[in-house]
C-alpha cells in the first residue's frame, strides 16, 4: 500500500466522526510522515509503524461513540405503512434497516437486549425506527422484532432463533474493571468492546405519546427532546443519558453504568445507579431522588424536595430556588450542599468521624459538632449524614 | 489483547513519557511502539482523550523538518492521574504475578 491509498482509506474510516476529528487525526497522520520521511525511512516502514487503521478506529470508537450516537448514518428511510421492511444496505458488514409505524399508541415499549438505544422526537406524527447491526455476529445472532398489543407498541432487539449461545447477552454479566474501565466483560458482545460490533436502535417518536419504557441488558440508553407524562429507563451494564426531556415521572435504573440527566423538568425524578455516578444538572422539579451504591452524585438544580444517597461516593448538590427539604447520605464520603435562594434553614447534620462546616448568608463558615442548627426563617430542612466523610454546607 | 486493558496500558504509557519531559507525537509513538507490537496511529487517538479530559495539553513548535511539531505536555492533573493508575497497575501486576507464580508451583 502507498501513502496515498493509505491516506486515503483513513480519510474515509474517519469520516463518521466529523469533520473535525477526521481533519485533527489526518494532521497527526500527516505529520507522522514528514518525520518518518526526514529520519529516512521508507512509505512502506512508516505505514508499517502506524498499523492497521481499523484498530486505531476502534480506539476512536470507544471514545466518541457514546456521545457521538446521532453522528450515525440513520441509512435510508422509506416512509410507507406499517410493517413495510425496506431499505436494506448491507455495506461492508454493516446492516441497516428502517421503519415508519403511523397509528396512535398509548405506550412505547422498546427493549434493547445488548444494543444501544436512541430516542428522539419524530419530525412529523409517525414513528420511526433505525435498525443497525454492525459485525457479522450481531446480525447472526440478533433480529429486530416489532408488535402491538392493547395500544402499546413494542420494538426492539431479540436473539435470533439457532443464534449461537452464549448466554444471555444482558442478563449474565462478569465484569473485571481497571483503571475505572470494563476490561473483561462475557455475555456482552453488543457492547463497545468485544470485537467493535454494536448494535444501535433509534427511534424517533411523535409528540403525545404518553408512555415510554426503555429496557436494555448492556447497552447504553440515550433519550432526547421528548415530553411525556411518564418515562422509566433501566440499563443492566450501560449507561443512561436524559436530555432536554419534560415528563411528569421519570425513572432511570442501571447496574454499573452511569445516569446523567440534563436540562429536564419533571414533578418527580428518580435515578438510582448500582455502581456508577448520577448526575443531575439543569433540573426543575418538585422531587428529585438520586441514590448510588457506590458512586458520586451530582446535583445543580432547582426542586422542592431532594433525597440524595450513596453509599461509598460523595455528595455535591447545589439546590436553587426554594428548596423544601434535603436529605442526604453518605456511608464514608463528603457531602456539600449549597443552598442557593432559600429564606433559612434548620440543618442536622452528623458526621462519624469527618469535620462538619455550615455558612450562612456570607458569614465565615463555622465548623460545628454534631447537632441541629438554625438560620433565618428555618424554612428548608436539611438532614445531613454521613460515617467518615465531611458535611459542608453554605446558605446564599 | 484485550482492547480495553491495552488501551489503559497504553494510556500509562503515554503518561509515563511525558512524566520525563515534553514529546511530540511521532516521538512518542517511536518510544512505545520500538517496546510492543501496537499500531502506532492508536496512540493519536489516546492522546486527544487525554487533552480532552485535561491531563495534557498541546503547544505547537516549528521544527526543520517541515511543519510544526505539536508537544504534549503533562498538567497537573495529569501527573497526579499517572501517579495513580501506576500504583494501580502495580497492583494489578503484582496479584497477576503472584497468580502466574502460584501456578508454576
Amino acid at each position: 500500500m502507498t501513502k496515498l491509498e493509505y491516506m486515503t482509506k483513513l480519510q474515509e474510516k474517519l469520516e463518521k466522526f466529523g469533520k473535525e476529528l477526521q481533519e485533527e487525526i489526518l494532521e497527526d497522520y500527516r505529520q507522522h510522515f514528514v518525520e518518518g520521511e526526514s529520519e529516512g525511512r521508507s512509505e512502506e516502514e512508516i505505514i508499517e509503524e502506524l498499523g492497521n487503521i481499523e484498530e486505531m478506529i476502534r480506539e476512536l470508537s470507544e471514545e466518541d461513540l457514546p456521545e457521538g450516537f446521532t453522528q450515525l448514518d440513520a441509512g435510508k428511510e422509506p416512509d410507507r405503512e406499517k410493517d413495510v421492511e425496506a431499505g436494506q444496505d448491507v455495506r461492508n458488514t454493516d446492516l441497516k434497516k428502517s421503519f415508519s409505524y403511523s397509528a396512535y399508541y398509548k405506550g412505547i415499549v422498546l427493549d434493547g437486549k445488548v444494543a444501544n438505544v436512541i430516542v428522539n422526537r419524530s419530525e412529523d406524527d409517525k414513528i420511526h425506527v433505525d435498525y443497525e447491526a454492525k459485525g457479522i455476529s450481531n446480525q447472526l445472532n440478533y433480529e429486530f422484532f416489532q408488535h402491538e398489543e392493547d395500544g402499546i407498541f413494542y420494538a426492539g432487539v431479540k436473539r435470533r432463533k439457532g443464534g449461537r449461545d452464549e448466554g444471555d447477552g444482558g442478563e449474565k454479566l462478569v465484569k473485571v474493571t481497571l483503571f475505572g474501565r470494563t476490561i473483561i466483560s462475557y455475555g456482552n458482545i453488543g457492547g463497545f468492546g468485544g470485537d467493535g460490533q454494536n448494535i444501535t436502535l433509534t427511534v424517533r417518536i411523535p409528540k403525545g405519546v404518553p408512555r415510554l419504557t426503555v429496557k436494555v441488558g448492556s447497552g447504553n440508553i440515550n433519550v432526547s427532546r421528548l415530553e411525556l407524562e411518564a418515562f422509566e429507563g433501566i440499563s443492566g451494564s450501560g449507561n443512561v443519558v436524559l436530555d432536554e426531556m419534560v415528563a411528569d415521572r421519570m425513572k432511570a435504573h442501571c447496574g454499573s453504568g452511569n445516569i446523567k440527566v440534563s436540562h429536564t423538568e419533571f414533578i418527580s425524578g428518580s435515578f438510582e445507579a448500582g455502581s456508577g455516578n448520577v448526575k443531575a444538572e439543569m433540573i426543575k422539579g418538585r422531587d428529585l431522588k438520586c441514590g448510588t451504591g457506590s458512586g458520586n452524585i451530582k446535583v445543580d438544580s432547582a426542586a422542592a424536595d431532594y433525597h440524595l444517597s450513596t453509599g461509598s461516593g460523595s455528595i455535591r448538590a447545589r439546590a436553587v430556588g426554594a428548596t423544601e427539604r434535603a436529605e442526604l447520605s453518605a456511608g464514608s464520603g463528603s457531602i456539600r450542599l449549597e443552598l442557593e435562594g432559600a429564606k433559612g434553614m434548620e440543618a442536622a447534620v452528623q458526621s462519624g468521624s469527618g469535620s462538619i462546616h455550615i455558612e450562612w448568608e456570607g458569614q465565615e463558615s463555622q465548623k460545628v459538632r454534631n447537632g441541629t442548627y438554625a438560620y433565618g426563617n428555618s424554612a428548608c430542612k436539611i438532614r445531613a449524614n454521613t460515617g467518615s466523610g465531611s458535611i459542608k454546607i453554605s446558605g446564599n | 489483547m484485550n482492547t480495553q486493558f491495552k488501551k489503559g496500558a497504553l494510556e500509562l504509557c503515554v503518561l509515563s513519557q511525558l512524566v520525563r519531559g515534553d514529546k511530540y507525537g511521532y516521538e512518542l509513538t517511536e518510544r512505545i511502539s520500538g517496546k510492543m507490537s501496537i499500531a502506532g496511529g492508536t496512540l493519536y487517538p489516546i492522546l486527544r482523550k487525554l487533552k480532552e479530559d485535561d491531563y495534557v495539553t498541546t503547544y505547537l513548535v516549528e521544527s526543520e523538518s517541515g511543519p510544526a511539531r505539536k508537544y504534549y505536555k503533562l498538567t497537573d492533573k495529569g501527573r497526579e492521574y499517572q501517579a495513580s493508575v501506576k500504583q494501580e497497575w502495580k497492583a494489578f501486576t503484582d496479584a497477576v504475578n503472584q497468580l502466574i507464580r502460584e501456578q508454576e508451583g
